[in-house]
C-alpha cells in the first residue's frame, strides 16, 4: 500500500494538471501578465478556502473529524499540501483527459501541466519558507505518529495551512502561466 | 487584533488583483469568446476531477477514516495527525473549487 501509494503521488507530480478551476482549453490570448479566467478562477479559490475557514470556526479546526484531533507535526502539515495538489493536480488532468474523449476537442495538455507544474512549485516553495524543508507526505497509516517528534502545528496553524496550500498553489499557477505565455 | 489585520491584507491583495483584471469583455476577441463559450463546461469538470483526486487518493492510501464525516470513529476516538491533515485536504480542496467557480462564472467575468 505504501508503495502504490508512493508511486499515485510521484505519478501525480509528474503529469500534474491545472489548480482545480483553471479553464484547459486554450493557451490564452489576452494581454494580461496572467489570463484573466485563470486570475479570476485564482481569487475565487483562495476566497473560497478563506471563507471556509471563518465560515467553519465555531466547529473546530477540522469539521465533522468524527473525534478529538491529535497533535499534527508540521512536517506532516507540510507534506500534506503537497499530497493535496498532486492527487488534486492528478485528478484534473484525469478529468480533462475524459472530458476530452467524449468532446473531441483535444486540451493543451502542454499548457496544463505548466500550470500544474507551477502549482506543485509553488506549494514546495511555500513549504521551503515555513520550514526550511518540503514536508513529510503521511501517505500512509501511522504518519503522525511516526513523524511526532518534530514540532507540533496549532490549530490556528492546521486551519491556515487551507489557506496557505490554496494560495501558494494559485501563485505558482499564476507565475507558471505568465512564463508559458512570455 | 492579528487575525483581523490579515483578513485585512488578504482581502486588499485580492481586490487589487482583480481591478488589475480590468474589464471582461475589452480584452477578449470574438476567437476567443467562442472558445470560451464551447469550453465552458471544463472548468466544472476540472474541479470535479480535483475533487475526486483528493478523495480517492486519501481512500486508497488511507482507507475511508480519512474522509470527513466522522463514521469510521467510535464514540471518544482520537484522530490521527494524518487522517486529520488528510479531511483537510478535502475541505481545502472543495471550497478552492467552489469559490473557484464563483470567481470564473461570476458576473464579473
Amino acid at each position: 500500500m505504501r508503495t502504490a501509494a508512493a508511486f499515485s503521488i510521484l505519478l501525480g507530480a509528474a503529469v500534474i494538471a491545472a489548480p482545480p478551476c483553471a479553464r484547459a482549453a486554450d493557451p490564452p490570448a489576452d494581454g494580461g501578465l496572467v489570463d484573466r479566467r485563470l486570475l479570476l478562477a485564482g481569487i475565487g479559490a483562495i476566497a473560497g478556502t478563506v471563507a471556509f475557514n471563518l465560515l467553519t470556526a465555531p466547529t473546530g479546526v477540522v469539521p465533522l473529524a468524527g473525534g478529538a484531533l491529535a497533535a499534527v507535526p508540521y512536517s506532516v502539515a507540510m507534506g500534506s499540501r503537497l499530497i493535496a495538489v498532486a492527487s488534486a493536480g492528478a485528478g484534473a488532468l484525469g478529468a480533462t483527459w475524459l472530458y476530452d474523449r467524449w468532446s473531441g476537442e483535444p486540451s493543451d495538455y502542454r499548457y496544463l501541466a505548466t500550470l500544474g507544474a507551477g502549482a506543485l512549485v509553488g506549494v514546495a516553495v511555500g513549504n521551503y519558507l515555513t520550514i526550511g524543508a518540503l514536508g513529510t507526505p503521511p501517505f500512509y497509516v501511522g504518519a503522525g505518529v511516526a513523524n511526532a517528534a518534530g514540532a507540533l502545528a496549532s490549530p490556528a496553524a492546521q486551519a491556515a495551512s487551507r489557506v496557505y496550500v490554496i494560495g501558494t498553489a494559485v501563485l505558482g499557477a499564476w507565475a507558471a502561466d505568465w512564463y508559458y505565455r512570455r | 487584533m492579528r487575525r483581523l489585520r490579515a483578513i485585512a491584507v488578504v482581502a486588499a491583495t485580492l481586490c487589487l488583483l482583480a481591478w488589475q483584471a480590468g474589464p471582461a469583455q475589452a480584452q477578449t476577441s470574438p476567437a476567443a469568446a467562442t472558445a470560451q463559450t464551447s469550453a465552458d463546461l471544463r472548468p466544472l469538470i476540472v474541479g470535479l476531477g480535483a475533487i475526486a483526486g483528493v478523495v480517492i487518493f486519501n481512500v486508497a492510501a488511507l482507507g475511508v477514516e480519512a474522509l470527513p464525516g466522522g463514521m469510521a470513529y467510535a464514540a471518544g476516538a482520537t484522530v490521527p495527525a494524518e487522517m486529520s491533515v488528510a479531511m483537510s485536504r478535502v475541505y481545502a480542496t472543495t471550497s478552492a473549487v467552489i469559490g473557484g467557480w464563483v470567481g470564473y462564472y461570476g458576473p464579473w467575468r
